[in-house]
């Protein structure tokens, strides 16, 4: 087994453990909801998600935990693959995509909200206009402040996807600090 | 600790934290049941369900997690003890800075309330000293209470994770250090008492 294996290994893993805490959590919320309802029809659709999603669960726990080990192969090759040569600067690069990953996220957050806000607006705009239609609903569709939020989360992901290259240069300054200051603990024990 | 157990023990820290805030999120909902229901018995029985969930969470996760990273990762070569340490800060500082700018936008909302409520307070005071009254902004529902609480701890989360969690590093390492000296100790005694029999 190389680094390759062992590093998809671990990735799988986390995509399996990352499942199966959203899967416990909404097994747990239907289960509530069989006890919470005392109908026997409202017993039994929520005993019917709990069933399966814990067959999900199930599924995901064999896959990503206890057949890891084969899907790593079938991922990575049967091949031996080189091992990567020692990198000296991985540091900056792994904050750097960290920041790109996020940056993403952040766009993507601001796209689904402005994309649901519009929907929202269009919708209302389109009841609005059918005749008879009386308008009951007063709340503003958007605020001053989502806008606010909007600008400031959309300046955050551009600044992420960019690279981020002030807060990746504080951030290996203040990592290689840390390492030294931990060594010198080190030693002088 | 191999490069990969670090890797993996890094991994398991990240979802760790994701893993508690999903289970505490479920929160603020089960308290609105239980002050708009009368039998509280179920409600009850889920919240204990997600808050022992997080707590292994904690556990296994985020606190004790070497075993399982082993588990995890395999085993593999072990690089010298001062490259062990300087791994482990820089892998867990690089995955907890992940952590925190994943969990940045949906905080900016609560980091803007906070200035606003400075404003607010002063109502507040108004309310209590002039009115003598109970104050308008205190009046919420638990689940409110809570989803403030909640939100409001989630954002001094990523703001901490995006600092790069020195405290949490410092007490990581020096955690993995001990535990790598303790069982550095049982097996110089075992391979003794080996040599003894």
């Amino acid at each position: 087994m190389n680094r390759m294996h062992a590093l998809a290994k671990i990735m799988l893993c986390g995509i399996g453990i990352f499942f199966a805490i959203r899967f416990t959590s909404g097994m747990v919320t239907m289960t509530w909801m069989a006890i919470a309802k005392p109908s026997k029809l409202s017993i039994l659709i929520p005993l019917f998600w709990t069933v399966i999603i814990a067959s999900c669960l199930a599924v995901v726990l064999y896959v990503f935990l206890y057949k890891r080990e084969e899907l790593a192969k079938k991922i990575v090759g049967a091949n031996e693959l080189p091992e990567p040569e020692s990198q000296i600067q991985w540091l900056p690069v792994a904050f750097r995509l960290v920041c790109i990953a996020a940056g993403m996220y952040c766009l993507h957050i601001v796209l689904w909200n402005m994309t649901y806000t519009l929907t929202k607006y269009f919708s209302f705009k389109l009841g609005a206009a059918q005749s008879g239609y009386k308008v009951l609903h007063t709340a503003k569709i958007v605020t001053i402040e989502e806008i606010l939020i909007w600008l400031i989360t959309l300046a955050v992901g551009i600044y992420l996807v960019c690279g981020a290259p002030r807060f990746v240069r504080w951030q290996v300054k203040k990592t290689l600090e840390q390492c030294k200051q931990q060594a010198e603990t080190k030693k002088n024990q | 600790m191999t490069k990969m157990q670090i890797l993996a023990k890094t991994t398991l820290t990240v979802l760790g934290i994701y893993a508690v805030l999903t289970l505490c999120n479920s929160y603020p909902g089960r308290f609105m049941y239980i002050r708009e229901q009368s039998a509280i018995m179920p409600e009850i029985l889920s919240l204990s369900a997600f808050t022992v969930l997080a707590a292994l969470a904690v556990y296994f996760m985020i606190f004790n997690n070497t075993t399982f990273s082993k588990r995890i990762a395999g085993p593999g070569e072990i690089p010298k003890p001062r490259k062990q340490i300087d791994l482990l800060g820089k892998s867990l500082r690089v995955g907890l800075v992940f952590a925190g700018l994943m969990l940045l936008p949906t905080s900016i909302p609560t980091l803007i309330k906070i200035p606003k409520m400075f404003l607010l307070i002063g109502s507040a005071i108004d309310d209590i000293v002039i009115s003598k009254r109970y104050p308008r902004m205190l009046i919420l529902s638990y689940s409110e209470w809570f989803r403030n609480i909640y939100d409001f701890l989630k954002a001094m989360l990523a703001l901490y994770l995006i600092c790069g969690a020195p405290g949490f590093i410092r007490l990581q390492v020096r955690h993995s250090l001990r535990r790598q000296a303790e069982f550095a100790n049982l097996s110089i005694t075992n391979s003794e008492r080996a040599e003894n029999e």
